[in-house]
Parts: structure tokens; sequence; C-alpha cells
């Protein structure tokens, strides 16, 4: 492999440009390559080039040097998050040395030319300790599943980047300030895991992904949210946890795979601006890493904490009562139907006409409530069961949607696409269970799609609409004959 | 040391969480209300919280701070967080900072002791509290003016600076006041223990630090027998604020009947009477009368009329704005609040905390229900479906309207009907909003009707005719709400309302929880089904469900009713 061997006919010839400029009479046996690899030849060639950058041109460039070739979705969003330079400047720069020839864009890639700065990777030392002792239920987990639950009932909406918007950002502050580990920044991560992991369309609530998130046991929820908020961290942590023991890291060497894995992390969407530093802080709440010094150690947990029952209670003031930390598969359906008060080592909600709406709106049923309770021993009053038995007649009891009505023709056939929508391959809702669902229009393409492909046939049969015939006029012949 | 089997929880935002059926309880809760105020009391977790004030309110009892943390220590299920005893210690040494005193050779002005430099001068640049300071006397030491005293402490209490009046009171006017062994009935009598506690709350032998404050307990627990307790202490003329002119009427008789005050001493300031004798009664109506917005209160004088050693101010949460101010001005006498709900929905408890004092003792609703002092009180509200002729007036009108129409459903007086039938030897009070809809079941149920316009000996009589039991049954407008004193009504039926008025709804529960001999009374209210008042109707029941009041909710078909 030389230098320059990642680059194609086309860029070569650009590249020379950027040296000699155009050539307008070329020798029989000219080459644009020799030419180039004479002058890189000659020392500090390269350098008279280089000096004609500005430093933050020459910073963009230093990193992408570090890439023969490099995927530019969501490239700026990265260097962003590792240069701390503004997006807009980022594309600017990007244009400049694409322009310049410094840089070649070849489809969505960039093609970096191995000469401008040649960087060795550090030596990545590691040492093996024994993996970490105890059962893994850090306190920020309990802040999150707590936050994740303020989420639900607040029913917030995010700012482009997925973070809190200011207001909402001080009322989770006043919220979790008083007993969170988590501060700061770090509620904009856990909004950011939130909505990416369960809204739908940015605002709908997923159940099924909540459902499924819950039945974690409680290291794999918090890997799940490291894949979600950094999935580079996540390749690191995992690359290491895999040798099943805690191992010791310098900070800087950790430092440096970040940014490499960060640069190299293909992303559906965009990445969570999050600096190297607020990560490792992060993880240290979280009790994935422990800080010594300039020194990391990134713990291999082998037990965690068990899901398991824990008290709750329901007041005739319709206040809900739960232990914050319970470690629960069902911790979030509680919010559902009532809104969070308080968090403090006890959680008080309090269940009202416009929570118990809000779960009806999100798809929560009230035979579905009435389950939670019994599987939760947990007595209602009287007079809370009947008014809420009420609430949800009275909020649920019209309702509309909008997308393609599909049937089923039998239970064993329904069950299928439920399976198909329960594993994420296809997104439907049950209408009336094993009978009839609805796909929503803008996924109704994918829906059909997956069906050809996995061989499903079904047919359209449109509605019988009773229309009347068009006629024209009879014309009444006796006033044509008299001539009136 | 935390204990897993104690039944306390101390969270590191001052909440308080206490679990009812743990065997410590009771001793738990004894300790608790000596610093923190009772926010909620349902039935498995009673809610408290640790505010400032309530910090206060125990340094100014003398508890000391190293006691309310071993307290805490010694009671909790988990770790108290450090943060909670941090922050207690910090409040706590703010308390007595600033100090006000008497001033021996000026009556007319008192002292203003601000001990801390810091905050003296924090003082100074605040034009807000600068105001009130006359002259200089020495360093940390200003004269104030007599009559500021209730407005001073207000204002400093707005920056965080607890105002520790040991000044005292102005010299009163002594008189005899005893509390009988038997009534006049030849009833043995004696204060209950709680009554006896709320009383030493309220007095802390006779110092500087009681004589003001307010005491919260139930409709029909006693409050006016613990005020004429704190009266047989205090030993002084006293004025007596209440609700209404039957309301007067029955304090005078319960002095005459617990004490041995003889009639002669005591006087009625009403619209009939004027008489002010030692111990005066009269109505916040009354003393705020005017004839015009720009006018002078001419009853006020009522307040200078003589040198009262105690003013008591029935349901307290009532308190009018024009009372207030001149409370401002009466700081030197000793001042008593009583309700049963300190919920105003004006939000002014803060100022009823100033001015009156701090509430002294409180106490839960079920916990005396339990004890037997009050009746046990069942509560039902029963929903009617809409009358159909109204279905459709009631899906095009505007919210008003909508409750109107709502409240007023004709089948109401079916389901009335029905519930009279199931209490057929009951004292029963049936109460609304609407006086058309009460004239109407005053016929239906050919039971005499009480409201506004009725006149005072009208109400006095049908009063004492239901006490003796010549009538069964009494349709009440508002005007029933408080005061009233009808001990063996055992059955209360709620047509409307006025709105999501939690504070009525309490105080209409409460006319039916004097104990009685099979001790079980029952409230009704009956509601339209699928209606805005349902809404109003679950805000109304919010305060007695905090209390641990679980409603029965039953729903009956338009071919149930009668």
């Amino acid at each position: 492999m030389t230098l320059l061997d990642n680059l194609n006919q086309e860029e070569i010839q650009h590249l020379y440009e950027l040296f000699f400029g155009p050539i307008l009479v070329k020798h029989q046996n000219f080459s644009y390559l020799d030419n180039i690899i004479t002058l890189l030849s000659k020392p500090n060639s390269i350098k008279t080039y280089l000096d004609k950058l500005n430093t933050q041109e020459k910073r963009v460039l230093e990193y992408l040097s570090r890439f023969r070739i490099i995927s530019e979705t969501f490239l700026k969003e990265k260097l962003n998050i590792i240069l701390d330079m503004p997006l807009f400047l980022i594309e600017k720069i990007i244009s400049v040395l694409i322009a310049k020839n410094f840089i070649f864009r070849r489809g969505d890639s960039l093609v970096i030319p191995q000469i401008f700065y040649m960087i060795d990777p550090p030596d990545i030392a590691e040492e093996q300790m024994p993996a970490a002792e105890g059962e893994y239920f850090p306190k920020a987990m309990t802040d999150v599943h707590n936050m994740i639950n303020y989420f639900i009932c607040q029913g917030f909406s995010f700012s482009n980047q997925l973070f809190l918007y200011k207001k909402d950002f001080q009322l989770t502050e006043q919220m979790f300030d008083n007993y969170a580990v988590l501060s700061g920044n770090e509620y904009n991560f856990v909004s950011y895991f939130f909505a990416n992991a369960f809204l739908s369309d940015g605002q709908r609530l997923n159940l099924y992904q909540l459902k499924t998130f819950f039945a974690m046991n409680i290291l794999d929820r918090a890997m799940y949210m490291l894949e979600i908020i950094s999935p580079n961290m996540y390749s690191i942590i995992r690359h290491y946890n895999q040798t099943g023991k805690n191992v010791k890291i310098s900070r800087e060497c950790l430092f440096y795979l970040w940014e490499q894995t960060l640069l190299l992390q293909e992303f559906d969407y965009a990445p969570l601006r999050v600096t190297f530093d607020e990560i490792i802080k992060f993880l240290v709440n979280m009790e994935i890493i422990e800080q010594d010094g300039d020194q990391c150690i990134i713990k291999c947990w082998t037990a965690f904490a068990p899901t398991r029952k824990s008290e709750l209670k329901i007041s005739t003031n319709f206040n809900l009562f739960m232990n914050a930390s319970a470690l629960r598969s069902d911790q979030y359906v509680p919010v559902l139907f009532a809104d969070m008060k308080n968090y403090n080592s006890i959680v008080e909600c309090e269940i009202t006409e416009n929570s118990v709406r809000r779960g009806v709106i999100n798809g929560y049923t009230y035979e579905s409530f009435c389950k939670f309770l019994k599987d939760n021993e947990v007595v209602l009053p009287q007079n809370v069961d009947s008014t809420i038995s009420q609430w949800f007649e009275k909020h649920g009891s019209y309702y509309y949607t909008t997308g393609t009505v599909f049937f089923c023709n039998t239970k064993a056939k329904a069950k299928i696409i439920q399976n198909l929508i329960d594993n994420g391959y296809v997104k439907a809702y049950e209408l009336k269970k094993d009978e009839v669902y609805i796909i929503p229009e803008e996924d109704k393409d994918d829906f059909f799609r997956f069906l050809d492909k996995s061989g499903i046939n079904y047919f359209s049969k449109e509605p019988n609409i009773r229309k009347a015939i068009k006629r024209n006029k009879v014309l009444d012949m006796e006033s044509v004959l008299s001539g009136e | 040391m935390p204990d897993p089997t104690n039944p306390l929880i101390v969270q590191s935002d001052f909440s308080l969480y206490l679990e009812v059926f743990n065997p410590k309880f009771e001793t738990v809760r004894n300790g608790i209300t000596k610093f923190a105020e009772l926010d909620k009391s349902p039935e498995y977790v009673h809610t408290y919280k640790i505010s400032a004030l309530s910090i206060w309110n125990a340094a100014s009892s003398g508890i000391d701070i190293e006691d309310i943390v071993s307290f805490l220590d010694q009671w909790s299920k988990i770790d108290v967080p450090k943060n909670v005893i941090t922050e207690m210690r910090t409040i706590y040494k703010r308390f007595g900072i600033v100090e006000i005193l008497k001033c021996d050779n000026d009556q007319n002005r008192l002292i203003l002791h601000i001990r801390e430099k810091n905050l003296e001068t924090e003082v100074l640049s605040n034009p807000k509290l600068k105001k009130f300071l006359l002259d200089k006397i020495s360093d940390g030491y200003y004269h104030i003016d007599l009559l500021s005293r209730g407005t001073l402490k207000v204002a400093f209490f707005g920056y965080n600076i607890p105002v520790n009046d040991i000044a005292g009171y102005s010299p009163s006017e002594p008189m005899t006041i005893n509390l009988r062994q038997t009534s006049s009935k030849g009833v043995p009598f004696a204060l209950r223990d709680y009554q006896n506690w709320a009383v030493d709350a309220f007095y802390q032998s006779g110092s500087d630090m009681g004589g003001h404050g307010t005491i919260v307990l139930p409709c029909g627990a006693g409050k006016t027998i613990v005020a004429i307790g704190i009266m047989a202490k205090v030993q002084r003329y006293t004025l007596i604020l209440a609700t209404s002119v039957a309301a007067v009427h029955q304090w005078i008789r319960e002095i005459l009947d617990k004490t041995d005050v003889s009639p002669d001493m005591i006087g009625e300031y009403t619209g009939d009477k004027k008489e002010i004798k030692p111990i005066t009664v009269s109505t916040y109506q009354m003393l705020i009368y005017r004839k015009n917005k720009e006018s002078d209160f001419p009853h006020f004088g009522v307040f200078q009329a003589r040198k009262w050693g105690l003013i008591v101010y029935d349901e307290v949460h009532l308190l009018p704005a024009p009372i207030f101010k001149i409370t401002t001005e009466i700081q030197s006498t000793r001042r008593l609040g009583l309700t049963a709900t300190l919920v105003r929905e004006d939000h002014h408890e803060k100022d009823v905390f100033c001015l009156i004092g701090p509430k002294k003792y409180d106490t839960p609703w079920k916990v005396l229900e339990k004890q037997g002092w009050i009746s046990e009180a069942k509560c039902y509200e029963i929903k009617i479906p809409m009358d159909e002729n109204d279905l459709m007036d009631y899906l095009t009108s505007d919210q008003k309207s909508k409750f109107n129409i709502a409240a007023k459903n004709p089948l109401k007086i079916n389901a009335l009907k029905d519930i009279m039938l199931r209490h057929p030897n009951a004292m029963v009070l049936v109460i609304g909003q609407f006086i058309d809809q009460l004239e109407e079941v005053s016929k239906v149920l050919n039971a005499p009707l009480i409201i506004g316009k009725t006149p005072n000996a009208q109400r006095e009589e049908l009063y004492k005719k239901f006490r003796n039991g010549e009538i069964r049954a009494l349709v009440v407008s508002k005007v029933a709400n408080f005061s009233i004193d009808l001990p063996d009504a055992s059955v209360l039926i709620q047509l409307s309302g006025t709105y999501g008025s939690r504070q009525e709804e309490a105080q209409r529960l409460g006319r039916i929880l004097r104990p009685k001999e099979n001790n079980v009374s029952y409230f009704y209210t009956i509601t339209t089904k699928d209606s805005l008042e349902e809404t109003y109707s679950h805000n109304r029941q919010r305060f007695l469900t905090e209390q641990g009041y679980g409603y029965e909710i039953e729903s009956w078909e338009k071919e149930e009713l009668l």
C-alpha cells in the first residue's frame, strides 16, 4: 500500500494540480503520480502547501488524515464534537479543502491523500485486572429509570438535538436536583436516549420499546442506553468487557480510541453532542468506568441486581407511592396513568383525569391497568377505583385513527402479523385482537414491501361504495312534440 | 441509627413519610409534629414537611436542633440525608438573630434587635425593611413603631428573616374564668388529652413565646372547648370573632355551659345587640360592615373598646382582608386562630401564620376518629345520569351554564328521596348551592328551609327544633357551612356546592362529625354523571381524601331511582 493508492486517476490529477497547477501540454510519458512522488521526496515540500491553509483548516485536515477514506454522513457533526468548532465552519472548511484539491469527494465519502500528516497511532497499553465485585446497580440507573418515567408523564417535546428545552430542563432540574447523582448536561443524555429509544415519529410513545427496555436486566439497560447515546464508546466498552476482566487503560489512549471510533462510527441519526470529558463523567456515574488518576478502569460486571417486586401503594387521595430504587420490569407502568410529583427515595405520583387521558392516548387500557394492580397486589380504594374506571371510559369512548386497515381472516394468520410487529419488522397497530390491524400511512410502503419479500400474499379489497348511477336527463317528449 | 423496622423516611427534599401501620407510628407522630408540618394524612403513609417556618416554630418553643436531629436518626428507616441535617442547622441558626423587644421608656415604640452585623447591613440596604427602623439606639438596636409590629414581621419573613417577637403583650384587663367539673346539664366535663395538648401548645406556660397561633382540629373535635381552655389559662378579657350570629349564640351557650362565667359577663356584638362585656362575641361581617367602600369601618372600635387580653378568630381560614389589616395593628394582644382546614382558596395561609401566629397544634382527622372523639364518617358520591331533556342543553352550553344544569339535575331529588329512605330515623341535613333547587326540595320533603335571608330568630328556632328532634330534616343553603352545632345530625346530603371548594366540602362534612351514640355518620354527595360537576366534585374531595377519607362511589341508573 503506497501513500496515494487510495486515489483514483482523476483525484491524482487534481492533487497534481494542487502542487503544480493545471497542465496544458502533456508529454507522452508524463505521469501525474511520478511527479507528485518526486515532489514528496524533497524535504519540507508539503509544508509550503500546508502553510497556505489557516489553523482551523489544518486542524480539520489533520483529523481527516487519520483515514484514507471516510464517510461524509454526519462527519461535520462528529468533527463538531471533537474539535468544538461550529458546524457551518466545518462545512465551509471541508468545501475549501475539496476546492483546493487537498481532499476529494467520492460519492458520500471523502478521500484523503496520506501525504499531509503522518500520524502514528499511540501504543494502547492495557492491563487486565479482576472483574468488578458485587452486583451492578448504580444510583445513576435509578435516576435514569425515574427520569424516563418523568419524561413519559410530562410528554415533553425535544429540541432538534433531542435535548430538553430550557423550561423543561428547569422543570427536570427542580424535580431531580435534590436526589439525583446525574446533573446538568446528563439530563440531556437521558432525553436523547428517551427520544431515540421510546418515541416514534419524535412524539408518540412506543409502549413496545418501553416494555422491551424494562424487561432487560439492569446491566443490559445501562449498556443499551450507552449504545444509543454513544455507540462508539459502547463499542470500546463492549470490546474490553469481552475479556471478562476489568481493564486499566490510560485516559490518553482511551481518548484516542474515542476520537477514532467516533469518526468511524456510522450513525443512522445525528450523534449526541457529548465531549470526551462528559461521557467519562457519565460513565463514572454509571459505574462503568472508574478513574484512577490519569488511568481509567473499564469495569467488567459479571453480576447485577435482579428485577424484583417492590411495594406499591395507592391511597384514597389518588397518590401512588413507589420505591425510587425499585428494579422492576413494569417500572414504567405507573406513569402511564399517573403524574410524577416528587422524586426522592420514595417516588410520589398522582393519578389525575389528565394523566389517565394521557395513558389512554398512549394506548394504555383499563384492562392493562387492572392487570397491573392485580400483578402487584395493589388494593385500590373504592373511590379511586370507580373514578379511574370512569376516566378511562370517559376518555376512551371515542377515538379516530388514520391509515390502512389490514384484515386477517384467521387467528393463526393474525399471529404471524403480530410476530412481525413485535419483532420490529413492520409497523402496525392492532385494532381488533387477532383480526384487524391499522398501518400508519407513512409505514404503508415498508409494510407491504416486507410482505412481498416474505411471500405473504394479500389483496386489496375496496369497500363497496353505493353510488347513484349518473343519468342524463330524460326529455319530456310531450313538451317537445307540443313545441313548448 | 437507621433501622428498617422504623416507620420514618426522611428525604433530601425535606419531606418525611411516616408509615401508619407501624407499631412505632404513634410515638413518632407525637414527636414529629413539634418540628414538621402535617401535609397529607391518607390511610397508608402520612406526609410531613420540614420547612423554615416549622423549624422556627420549634425553635420558638425552645426545642434544640440537636434533639430534632437525633430524633430523626433514631426513628428513620434509612440514613437521614446529610443535606437535610446541614440545612436544618443553618435555618435554625437564623432564628433569634432578629428580635422584637419591649421599649421600657416609650409605650408607643418597640425595639428591633439585630444580633448579626451582616444581617444588619442587609436590612439597612433594603428599603423595604429599612423603612421600619425609626432611629438607631446603638449598634444592632433600633426603635420601631408599635403599630408596625405585624407588618414588619410579614415583611421580614418575606426575606426569610424570622423575627422572634418577645416584646410580650400590652397590659390587659384580668377576669376570672374557671372550667366547670360538670357542665350545666350535669354531664361530667374535662378537656380531652388532645385538647389539653392544644391548650399547652398555644399557652406555653404563659411565656411570651406563646399566646399567638392557630389550632387546627377537625370539625366536631371541640375547637370551641380548646378556646375556652385557653381563656381559662389566660384569665383576661376576651374578644371572640365568629362567622355568623348563630355561631355567636353557640359560643355564648358553650362558655356558659363549660365555665363559671356568669351571663352578665358575656356580651353579644351583632346587628341585634351591641354589648361590650369582658367576654364579647361578634361576627366578622359586623366588624367589616361599612356604608360604602370609601367610608371607615364604624365597628372597628370594638378592638379598642376594652383592653383585650385575647382575641379568638373562629374559622380563621375565612378571615376577611380588613380583619387581616387591623390584626397587623393589634400584635400586642394574644391571638388565637381556630380552624379545621387551613386551606384558603385565596392562598393567604402565610398571612394567617404571620399575623395570627404559626400553627401550634394539628392532628389528623382519622386519628381522632379512631380514638372515638369524632364520629366515623362514611362518604358516598352518588352519580346519577343527566336528565335526557337537559342533555342537549348541557352539550351546547358554556362552562358556567353547564355546571348549573348539572348541579340542578332534577333527578337529584329522586336520588335524595331514595337516600332518605335508607336512613328512616336519622336526623338529616340537606345542603345545596341554588336557592330554587333548595326551595323545591323543601317542598318535596316537607322540611323547613334556611337560607341567607331567613331571619336570625327564625333560624335559631329551627336549629333548636332540629336539636330537640322536633324536626327530622332541615334544608339549608351555604349559610350552614360553618360553625353550626347540630350534634345529632348524622346524615348530610349535598346536592350542589361552590364549584371545587375543598374547604367547603370539609366544613360540610364537619356538620355531622360530632360524636354520637353509634358514632357513625353518612355524608352523601349527589353529582351528575359525565358532567363538569364530577370534575369539581373530585377536586372538592381532595382535602378529605388527603385526610384518609375514602369515598364510596355509586352509579345509579335512572330506572333505579324512585
